[in-house]
C-alpha cells in the first residue's frame, strides 16, 4: 500500500510539472533541438526601441542622473571630513573616485553616441546607449555604497527630484522674455543736407 | 536658459547685419526676435570642431554670385550689375553637441566678412567692392538659475554705394557699435522677473557729409514681468535714453550742420508670450517721447503712443508664420526723428528634410521731422520683400537662390527739386552655396 501511494504521488508531480510548460510553438519540433527546416531567432532582444530624440533625451537624464550622485557623494565626503572619521572617509573618497571615473567615461559614450547619431549609425548608436545605461547604474550602486559608508542609507532617500510632463508642441523657447536690442544699421536716406 | 536663448540670436542677428547689408535693418517684433528674416544659415551644435571641454569652434564661408539691378538705389539714374558676394565666418562657444547650453557660464564668440565685388564695365560701379566686418560676443554667467548676469557686443561696419554715380563720390560707409550689460532676476519660481538693461550705441559714418550724424547713445531698462502662466507674462517696461552727437555744443544753439541731442522715454505695457501652445502674441501699449533738446519733438496724443503688435504661429514644428505691426518713433539721421508705422509679414517652411524656404515682406510708412529746407514732414513709404530656398546637401553644406526687393517711394523735394535717391526699386538676385561646419 505504501508503495502504491507513493507511485501516484510521484506519478502526480511529475505530469503536473510537464503539463505546466508552455506548448511548443507551431513550426518547432518539440524536444529543444533545432528544426530541420524552421528558422530559430537568436538575437539578443536588447535593441531598444526609443526614437533617437527620446534616446537623446534618456541619454541627458543619464547624466544628471550621474551628476546629482556626484553631488551627493561629495557631500557626504565633507560630511566625513568634518565628522573626522578616517574610515568613512577613506571609504566615501573610494566611491567617489569610482563614479568620477565612470561618469568621464558617461561623457566620452555621450559624445560618442552624439557623433552616432550625427551619422544616422544606428548599431554605434545603440551601443553607446547601453554603455551609459550600464555605466548610470554603476554610479547609482556606488552613490548607494557611498550612503552605506556613512550610515545614513535608511534616512536618505535621493535627491528631490519633479517631473514635469510638458506638450512636446509647446516651443522649448521662452517667449516671455525681453529681446536684445538690434542696432538699426540701416542706409542712410537721400537728402539734401546731413542735418 | 531664456537668457540665453536671447543672446544666442544676437549672434544670428549680427549675421543678418552684415549679410543683409545695404539693405534697410530694423528691430520689427519683440517675439520675432527682431528682424524680418535670416539669411543666415543656423549652425548645426553636431557639426563643429571640439577644442575642449568648453570649447565648440564653428566656421564656414558662403559665395553669393547674382545680380544687382539698382547699384546706387536711384531710379533716375539706374546702373545694373553682377555682383558676388563671399562672407566667410567663424564661431567659438561653449555650447554642448546636443545644443545646450551649460550651466554657469555660457559665451559665444562670432566674426565675419562680407566681401563684395561689382563685375560691370563701368568704372564707377566697379570701384565699389567693400569689406564689411562684422564681430560679436555674447557672455552670460548663470548662479543658481535666479541671477544671470550677462553682456553683449555687436560691431558692423557697412559699407554700401552712394545715391549718385561718379568716381570721387563717396562710399557710405556706416560703423555701428552696440554694447548691453543686463541683470536678470527671477526669485522663487520665477513667476516674477525683473530685469535691467544698459545699452551703449556709437553711430560712426566715415562718410564725410554723414559725419554730422556721429552719435552715442545711453538706455537704461526695467522691465518687470509676471508670467501668469508657464509662458505667459504681463509686464511693464520703462527706457529712457540719451542721445548725444559728438559735434554737437549742448546748450548752444545749434548750427546748419549740427543736430539736436535727445532723452527718449518710452514706457510701455504689454503680454508676451503663448496663447495657445501654436501661437505666440506680443502686445505692447504706452506712452513715447523725445524730449529733443531743439527743434521739433514728438508730441499729440499719436506721436505720444508707443503700440506694437506681433503673432506669431506655428502650424506644424517646420512652419512659422508671423505678422506684425507697430508704430513709435525712432531716432533719425536726418532731421531729428520719424515716425514709424509699419507692418511686417514672415513664413517659413522646411518642405522636406533637406529644403528650406523662406518668404518675407514689410512695409514702413515713415515721417521725417525737424529737415532743414523740406517741408515737414517728409514723407517715405520703403518696402522690403524677399525669398529665399537653400536645399541642404549636408548638414554643413548648402545650395540656394535668393531674391530681394527694395522700394522707396517719397515725396522729398528740398527747395522744391527733386533729389537723386529719395526714389527707387532695386532687385537682387543670387544663387549660392556654402559650408557651415
Amino acid at each position: 500500500m505504501k508503495t502504491l501511494t507513493k507511485l501516484i504521488t510521484g506519478t502526480l508531480l511529475v505530469s503536473s510539472t510537464v503539463f505546466a510548460q508552455p506548448s511548443a510553438p507551431a513550426g518547432t519540433a518539440s524536444g529543444g533541438g533545432a528544426s530541420a527546416g524552421g528558422e530559430v531567432d537568436i538575437s539578443v532582444g536588447q535593441k531598444p526601441t526609443l526614437t533617437v530624440d527620446e534616446m537623446t533625451s534618456q541619454a541627458r537624464q543619464y547624466q544628471q542622473s550621474m551628476t546629482q550622485v556626484l553631488q551627493r557623494v561629495q557631500v557626504l565626503q565633507e560630511t566625513a571630513r568634518k565628522q573626522k572619521d578616517i574610515i568613512k572617509l577613506n571609504c566615501v573618497s573610494d566611491k567617489l573616485v569610482q563614479a568620477k571615473v565612470n561618469a568621464s567615461i558617461a561623457d566620452q559614450a555621450m559624445t560618442a553616441l552624439q557623433e552616432n547619431i550625427a551619422k544616422a549609425d544606428e548599431g554605434g548608436r545603440t551601443h553607446e546607449f547601453t554603455r551609459l545605461t550600464i555605466i548610470n547604474q554603476k554610479v547609482l550602486v556606488l552613490g548607494a555604497e557611498a550612503e552605506n559608508c556613512i550610515g545614513e542609507d535608511l534616512t536618505f532617500v535621493g535627491a528631490t527630484r519633479i517631473d514635469v510632463e510638458v506638450d512636446p508642441n509647446i516651443p522649448n523657447s521662452d517667449p516671455t522674455q525681453p529681446g536684445i536690442p538690434v542696432a538699426a544699421v540701416e542706409r542712410p536716406p537721400a537728402a539734401s543736407t546731413y542735418r | 536658459m531664456t537668457l540665453r536663448i536671447s543672446l544666442g540670436c544676437v549672434a544670428v542677428a549680427a549675421v543678418l547685419l552684415t549679410a543683409r547689408e545695404g539693405q534697410a535693418q530694423q528691430q520689427l517684433g519683440p517675439v520675432s526676435g527682431g528682424v524680418v528674416t535670416s539669411t543666415a544659415k543656423p549652425l548645426s551644435p553636431e557639426n563643429g570642431v571640439r577644442l575642449g571641454d568648453g570649447a565648440l569652434l564653428h566656421a564656414g564661408v558662403g559665395v553669393e554670385a547674382g545680380y544687382d539691378s539698382n547699384v546706387f538705389y536711384n531710379d533716375s539714374d539706374r546702373a545694373a550689375s553682377a555682383v558676388l558676394r563671399v562672407t566667410p565666418f567663424m564661431e567659438l562657444t561653449n555650447t554642448s553637441r546636443n545644443g545646450e547650453v551649460p550651466s554657469g557660464l555660457f559665451y559665444d564668440l562670432r566674426a565675419l566678412v562680407l566681401y563684395r565685388e561689382y563685375f560691370s564695365d563701368q568704372p564707377d560701379v566697379t570701384r565699389l567692392r567693400s569689406f564689411s566686418p562684422t564681430v560679436n560676443a555674447a557672455v552670460e554667467h548663470n548662479s543658481r538659475g535666479s541671477l544671470a548676469v550677462g553682456a553683449t557686443e555687436i560691431y558692423t561696419r557697412a559699407e554700401d554705394a552712394p545715391y549718385t554715380r561718379g568716381t570721387t563720390e563717396q562710399l557710405i560707409i556706416r560703423n555701428n557699435n552696440t554694447a548691453t550689460a543686463q541683470l536678470r532676476w527671477a526669485p522663487g519660481g520665477g513667476r516674477l522677473q525683473g530685469l535691467v538693461r544698459y545699452t551703449n550705441t556709437i553711430d560712426w559714418f566715415e562718410t564725410d557729409y554723414l559725419k554730422p550724424a556721429n552719435a552715442m547713445g545711453h538706455e537704461g531698462m526695467l522691465d518687470l514681468s509676471w508670467r501668469w502662466l508657464p509662458k505667459t507674462a504681463l509686464y511693464l517696461q520703462l527706457r529712457q535714453g540719451y542721445i548725444s552727437y559728438f559735434n554737437s555744443d549742448p546748450g548752444m544753439t545749434l548750427s546748419a550742420t549740427q543736430k539736436s541731442s535727445s532723452y527718449p522715454l518710452r514706457a510701455v505695457v504689454g503680454i508676451r508670450g503663448l496663447v495657445t501652445e501654436k501661437t505666440s502674441v506680443a502686445l505692447a501699449l504706452g506712452y513715447q517721447n523725445g524730449f529733443y533738446s531743439n527743434g521739433v519733438n514728438t508730441g499729440g496724443f499719436l506721436g505720444s503712443t508707443s503700440a506694437a503688435a506681433e503673432v506669431v504661429y506655428l502650424p506644424i514644428l517646420s512652419t512659422r508664420l508671423s505678422l506684425g505691426v507697430r508704430h513709435d518713433f525712432q531716432n533719425s539721421v536726418i532731421g531729428n526723428f520719424y515716425y514709424s508705422d509699419g507692418t511686417y509679414a514672415t513664413a517659413s517652411q522646411q518642405i522636406s528634410d533637406r529644403f528650406v524656404g523662406q518668404l518675407w515682406g514689410s512695409y514702413d510708412y515713415r515721417r521725417y521731422y525737424g529737415l532743414p529746407g523740406a517741408q515737414d514732414p517728409r514723407r517715405d513709404k520703403f518696402t522690403q520683400a524677399g525669398v529665399i530656398l537653400d536645399y541642404y546637401l549636408k548638414t554643413w553644406a548648402y545650395a540656394g537662390v535668393s531674391y530681394t526687393l527694395n522700394v522707396n517711394r517719397s515725396d522729398y523735394m528740398p527747395m522744391g527739386n527733386a533729389l537723386a535717391g529719395v526714389n527707387y526699386t532695386k532687385h537682387q538676385t543670387f544663387a549660392r552655396v556654402g559650408i557651415t561646419y
